[in-house]
C-alpha cells in the first residue's frame, strides 16, 4: 500500500512537476502572508512585517529546495541534473567529444551487426516446435564417417525404436515445373508426412500430408513453399485443390506452407555430397524398393521427452545390428545421432565465432583508445574537479559525474551504433556466402538491441572507469597548488597510457596474425591445382524432366543433339558434356569391384569408392584434362562396355599394374562389367580442399544421366556465348529449362566464397584495428613529447641534434610497440590455435604469418611515433626555456 | 534563552500531535509548535515543509487548500487513518524513551 502510494506520488511529482512547483511556491507565499499578517498585528509596518516573515522563512529558495530534495523521487532530479551536467561537458568539447562517439559507433555497430548474425545462426533456437529435441539420425562406416541413410534403415527404426516420438525420411527430388508459364526446376524434397506435424508446422492453405499418401500410387501430392505459391502462382489460394505439372506428371497441390517456416538448405541436412536450396515443392516419400538399398536420405527424429541424444543412438544402433545380423558379408554400419541445430550450424560456428572474437577485439582496442583520451582529458579537468571538490561537492559526486560524462558518450555511441548496424547488416549478409545456414533470419531485433545496450553500459564502465578512479582519487590540496597547463604530468597516468597502448598492440598483433593466417589459407586453395582449366569456359546446367526423357535413350539423344547445336555456334571451340559439374558440390558415389574380387569377402568400406561421372570425349579436351594413357570414348563403338579412369582410380584399384584392359563392377550397377580404355589426370571433383577425386568417366550413353550439364569453351569472353547457347539448347528442346548458367571461373570463386567472407571482414577488422593502435601510438607520443618540451629544449641548448632528439622519441615508441607485440605474441599463437580448423595448409604457428602481422605493427608504430618525433626536434630552445 | 532544537526524528511526532487535533496549515503548525513548546522550539520553515511534503508522500496526511479564517488561502493538511497508526506507534514508543531516559538520569 505504501509502496504503492510512494510509486503514484513519484510518478505524480514527474509527471505534475510544475503543478507541485507552483503550489509549493503558493504555500510558501502564504506561509509568509500569514507570518507577516500576525507582526502587523504587533505593530509593525508592513515592510517591516514582510522582511521579518522572509527572514524566519530562512530564505525561500533554501526552503524550496529542501522540500525538493526531501521528497521521494528526488534522485530522479539529481540524475536528469546529472545527465544535463555531462552533455553540457560534451558540448564544451565537441571534437573530443565527436571522435569518441563515432569511434564507439562503428566499434559498438560492428559488434551488434556481427552479433545479430550469430545470434541468428548459432544461439536462437531452431523455430520449430520443441528444438532442442530435433535430431538428424545418420549411419556412419569405420572407414568414412557419416554417411546417408538408406530407406530400408529407417523403416526398421521407424517400426522397432522407442526413443523417438517422431521419424522422418527425407530425400532430396529436384522437379521440373511445365505448363504453369516457362519450364523451370524447382528445389524439392520428398519427405514422410510426420516431417510437418514433428516440426509444429500447420499448412497456411489447404492441408499438408496424409499418413496414407506415403503410398506409392497415393503420391501424387504436392506442398508449396510460400515463396513458390507467392511468384509462381500469384498467391492465388485457389491454387490448392488443383493439379501442377511436375516431371511431366500431375500433382494435385494439397497445401501451402506459412510464410514463417523456414527449413534449412539441403545441402546442410545432408551428410555428403548433395547441393540444393531450401525446398519449394515437398512431396511425399512414398518409399520404394529402390530406395531401401540406396543410402542416401536424411532422418529427421524428434526425440521423446528425456530421451538424449545418446541413447537414441544406442538403440538405433541394436536395432540396426539385429537387422545387419540377417545380411552375409553386410558392412560395419554404426549410427550417429545430432542435434539438429548442431547439425546444420556446425560447419560455421567456428568461423562465425572467429568473426565475433575478432569484432570484439577490435573494441576492446578502440576502448583502450577512448580510455586514454579520457584519462587525459580529465588530468586536464583536474584543476576544475579539485575546485569542485572544494566547494563540496562529494567523492561520490565527482565519480559519478566522470562516469555519467563517459555513459553519456558511450550511449550517443551505442544509439549511433544501432543505427549503423542496421545500414551495414544488408551489406554483411551481401558478402557473406550463402553456406552459412539461417542467414534470412537475421534482423536487429530486441534481443540484438539488448546486447548493445549491454555492450554499450559496458562501454561506458570500462571507458570512464579509470578516469572517474582519478577523479574520487585526486588530491585537492595538490591540485589546486600546480597550474592547471602543469596538472597534466603525473607519471602514473602516462604509464597508464603506456600500458593501454602496449595491450591495444598486443590484441592487434593477434586480430593480424587471424587475418594473416585466413589470407594464407585462401592463397593456399587457389594455389592448388583443381586438374582442370577454369578460364574461358561457359558451363550450363539443364533439366530434363523424367516424364519426357524417360529412359537413358532419351536423354543421351538429347545431349547428342545438343552438343551438335552447340559446337555449330560461332566462336565455341569445343563443347564438352557431364552429368554433374567438377566443384558443384556433388557426387554420385559407387563402390568398385575389380574384375575377379567381386565375390571375395573384401569389406565394402575396404574397396575403393568411386566418383561416377557421364561425360563425353570432348569434356576432357574442353577441360584440359590431359590424358594419360589410351585412348578415349568412341561414339562408333556404343556398344562397348566401357570407361574412362582418373590416375589415382588406376593407381587405387590395380597398383602397380596398367589399368588399360582391366574390368570392374560398380555397386551402382553390379550386372555390368565394364573395360578401362584409357586414364586421364586427376581432377579435384570436390573443390579445391578436396583431395583428388578416384574418378570413373563413363560415356554418357552408358552412363548416369541424372542431370545434365555442358561445358563450353570459347575463344574470349565466354559469357557473350550465352544467348547463342540458350537458343540453341531450345532448339533441341523449348521445355527443357535452362537452370543456370555461369562460367568456371564463377564456380571456382564461389567455393571459396566462405573463405573470401573470411578474409575479407577479418582484414577489414584488423586493418580498423591497425588504424586505431596507430592512433593510440600517436596520442601517447604527442602527449610525452609535449609534456618533455622543456627538457628538448635543455637538451638541444646543451647540443643535442634534432636527429639524436628524433632517435630518442622513436626509440621509446619502439621499446612501447615491441613490449606489445611481446605480449601479443602468445596471444596470437593462442588464437591460430583457436582457428586451426579454418585453416588450410598453415601451420597456426606459422612463422611468415606472425613476423610479417609483427613487422605491419611496428611500421605502423614508427609511422605513428614519427610524427611527434619530428615535432620534438622542431623545438625551439629559447622559446621552450623562456615560456617556462 | 536561546531557543532549542528539535531533537532529532521527533519532529514528525509533533506534526503529527498537532494535526491529530484539527487540520492546519504550515504556518498554524509552526505557531502551534512554538506555543505548545513553551516557546522552547522554533521550528524552521526549511525543515517543517520536508516533513510535511514527506509524510504528505508517505500516506499519513492528506492535504487541501481550503479559505482561512482570515479569508486567505491555504493549505491544510489533516491526518490520515495510516497517520494515526504511526502516530500512536511513534507516541508510545517516545514515551517509552522519555521514560527511560529519565529514569537513567534519576538513577544516576
Amino acid at each position: 500500500m505504501t509502496l504503492l502510494h510512494r510509486l503514484v506520488s513519484v510518478l505524480r511529482w514527474i509527471v505534475d512537476r510544475n503543478r507541485a512547483e507552483t503550489a509549493l511556491d503558493d504555500e510558501l507565499r502564504a506561509f509568509v502572508d500569514m507570518a507577516a499578517a500576525d507582526r502587523i498585528r504587533d505593530g509593525a509596518t508592513p515592510e517591516e512585517a514582510r522582511r521579518m516573515a522572509l527572514m524566519h522563512l530562512g530564505g525561500v529558495e533554501q526552503a524550496k529546495e529542501r522540500v525538493r530534495t526531501a521528497r521521494h523521487g528526488a534522485w530522479l532530479d539529481e540524475v536528469s541534473r546529472d545527465v544535463r551536467y555531462a552533455l553540457r561537458m560534451c558540448r564544451r568539447n565537441p571534437g573530443f567529444s565527436a571522435v569518441v562517439v563515432a569511434t564507439l559507433a562503428i566499434g559498438i555497430g560492428a559488434n551488434t551487426a556481427v552479433f545479430s548474425v550469430v545470434d541468428a545462426v548459432l544461439l536462437r533456437p531452431l523455430t520449430y516446435a520443441a528444438p532442442d529435441r530435433l535430431v538428424m539420425v545418420h549411419e556412419t562406416l569405420p572407414t568414412r564417417g557419416r554417411i546417408p541413410v538408406a530407406a530400408f534403415e529407417f523403416e526398421e527404426w521407424r517400426r522397432a525404436a522407442h526413443s523417438f516420438e517422431h521419424i522422418s525420411l527425407m530425400a532430396v527430388a529436384p522437379v521440373v515445373l511445365t505448363r504453369a508459364g516457362d519450364p523451370e526446376r524447382l528445389e524439392a524434397a520428398r519427405v514422410s508426412a510426420s516431417l510437418f506435424p514433428m516440426l509444429g508446422i500447420e499448412a497456411a492453405i489447404g492441408r499438408t500430408f496424409r499418413p496414407d499418401e506415403e503410398i506409392v500410387g497415393r503420391d501424387h501430392v504436392a506442398v508449396l513453399s510460400d515463396g513458390l505459391w507467392r511468384t509462381r502462382f500469384g498467391a492465388d489460394s485457389s491454387i490448392v485443390g488443383r493439379t501442377i505439372t511436375l516431371n511431366d506428371e500431375a500433382y494435385l497441390v494439397s497445401g501451402v506452407l506459412p510464410p514463417r517456416f523456414r527449413f534449412p538448405r539441403l545441402e546442410q541436412v545432408f551428410v555428403m555430397g548433395i547441393s540444393g536450396g531450401q525446398p519449394q515443392v515437398w512431396l511425399p516419400f512414398a518409399i520404394t524398393d529402390a530406395d531401401r538399398g540406396e543410402n542416401s536420405f536424411a532422418t529427421i527424429a524428434r526425440l521423446k521427452i528425456g530421451v538424449s541424444p545418446e541413447q537414441a543412438r544406442a538403440e538405433a544402433t541394436t536395432i540396426l545390428s539385429d537387422v545387419l545380423k540377417r545380411i552375409p558379408n553386410a558392412p560395419q554400419l554404426g549410427v550417429d545421432v545430432v542435434p539438429l541445430q548442431q547439425q546444420i550450424t556446425g560447419a560455421s560456428r567456428q568461423a562465425l565465432a572467429l568473426l565475433w572474437a575478432a569484432i570484439a577485439a577490435v573494441l576492446v582496442i578502440a576502448c583502450a583508445n577512448i580510455a586514454s583520451l579520457m584519462l587525459s582529458r580529465s588530468a586536464a579537468r583536474g584543476h576544475e574537479l579539485a575546485i569542485r571538490g572544494a566547494l563540496g561537492a562529494s567523492r561520490g559526486t565527482l565519480l559519478r559525474h566522470s562516469l555519467l560524462d563517459s555513459m553519456t558518450l558511450a550511449v550517443l555511441g551505442g544509439v549511433g551504433g544501432v543505427v549503423l548496424a542496421i545500414s551495414m547488416l544488408p551489406l554483411l549478409l551481401r558478402l557473406a556466402p550463402p553456406t552459412i545456414p539461417r542467414l534470412d533470419e537475421v534482423t536487429v531485433d530486441g534481443r540484438v538491441l539488448v546486447f548493445a545496450a549491454m555492450v554499450t553500459l559496458a562501454t561506458g564502465v570500462v571507458v570512464g572507469l579509470f578516469p572517474a578512479r582519478r577523479a574520487a582519487r585526486s588530491d585537492l590540496i595538490e591540485s589546486l597548488r600546480v597550474t592547471t597547463r602543469s596538472a597534466s604530468l603525473g607519471g602514473r597516468h602516462a604509464d597508464f597510457r603506456r600500458v593501454m597502448v602496449a595491450a591495444q598492440i598486443a590484441v592487434t598483433l593477434a586480430c593480424l596474425t587471424a587475418a594473416g593466417l585466413v589470407i594464407q589459407s585462401l592463397r593456399n586453395v587457389l594455389k592448388v591445382d583443381p586438374g582442370f582449366t577454369t578460364e574461358g569456359l561457359l558451363t550450363v546446367d539443364v533439366s530434363l524432366s523424367p516424364g519426357r526423357y524417360g529412359n537413358r535413350d532419351a536423354r543421351a539423344a538429347f545431349v547428342r543433339q545438343a552438343l551438335q547445336h552447340v559446337e555449330s555456334i560461332a566462336g565455341v571451340t569445343s563443347v564438352g558434356f557431364v552429368n554433374r559439374l567438377p566443384f558443384s558440390g556433388i557426387s554420385m558415389n559407387s563402390v568398385l569391384a575389380t574384375e575377379g574380387t567381386e565375390r571375395s569377402a573384401i569389406l565394402m568400406s575396404e574397396r575403393p569408392l568411386a566418383d561416377v561421372r557421364s561425360v563425353d570425349a570432348a569434356y576432357f579436351r574442353t577441360l584440359g584434362i590431359p590424358v594419360v594413357r589410351g585412348e578415349l570414348f568412341e561414339e562408333a563403338a556404343r556398344s562397348r562396355s566401357v570407361a574412362v579412369v582418373s590416375a589415382g582410380m588406376a593407381n587405387r584399384a590395380w597398383p602397380g599394374e596398367s589399368a588399360i584392359g582391366k574390368r570392374f563392377r560398380l555397386s551402382a550397377q553390379p550386372d555390368q562389367l565394364i573395360e578401362v580404355i584409357g586414364v586421364v589426370g586427376d581432377v579435384r571433383n570436390m573443390g579445391f580442399e578436396a583431395g583428388r577425386s578416384l574418378t570413373v568417366y563413363l560415356p554418357y550413353w552408358q552412363g548416369f544421366l541424372n542431370a545434365t550439364s555442358f561445358v563450353v569453351r570459347t575463344g574470349s569472353d565466354p559469357t557473350a556465348a550465352a544467348s547463342a547457347v540458350r537458343a540453341a539448347i531450345s532448339v533441341v528442346d523449348n521445355d527443357v529449362p535452362i537452370d543456370s548458367m555461369s562460367t568456371m571461373r564463377g564456380i571456382v570463386a564461389e567455393s571459396v566464397e566462405a573463405r573470401t567472407f573470411q578474409v575479407t571482414l577479418l582484414t577489414l577488422f584488423g586493418a580498423i584495428a591497425v588504424a586505431l593502435s596507430g592512433i593510440g601510438v600517436f596520442g601517447v607520443m604527442s602527449y610525452a613529447v609535449a609534456q618533455r618540451r622543456k627538457e628538448f629544449g635543455v637538451r638541444m641548448a646543451l647540443g643535442a641534434t634534432p636527429l639524436s632528439l628524433q632517435h630518442m622519441v622513436v626509440g621509446n615508441a619502439v621499446r612501447l610497440v615491441s613490449a606489445g607485440a611481446a605480449v601479443g605474441l602468445p596471444l596470437a599463437v593462442t588464437a591460430a590455435y583457436f582457428m586451426r580448423d579454418l585453416l588450410f595448409d598453415v601451420d597456426p604457428r606459422d612463422v611468415r604469418v606472425l613476423v610479417s602481422s609483427s613487422a605491419v605493427i611496428v611500421v605502423v608504430g614508427l609511422i605513428a611515433a614519427w610524427i611527434p618525433a619530428h615535432r620534438a626536434t622542431q623545438t625551439d630552445p629559447i622559446t621552450t626555456l623562456r615560456f617556462e | 534563552m536561546e531557543k532549542l532544537d528539535i531533537p532529532q526524528g521527533t519532529l514528525d511526532l509533533m506534526i503529527l500531535t498537532i494535526l491529530a487535533r484539527e487540520p492546519m496549515h504550515g504556518y498554524g503548525i509552526s505557531q502551534r509548535l512554538a506555543v505548545l513548546s513553551h516557546d522552547q522550539f522554533r521550528v524552521n520553515p526549511g525543515s517543517l515543509f520536508p516533513s510535511l511534503y514527506r509524510l504528505e508522500q508517505d500516506g499519513k496526511l492528506k492535504a487541501e487548500w481550503r479559505g482561512t479564517e482570515n479569508n486567505r488561502r491555504a493549505k491544510y493538511y489533516r491526518l490520515t487513518a495510516a497517520g494515526k497508526r504511526q502516530l500512536e506507534q511513534h507516541r508510545e514508543r517516545w514515551t517509552r524513551v522519555s521514560f527511560a531516559v529519565t529514569s537513567v538520569l534519576e538513577g544516576a
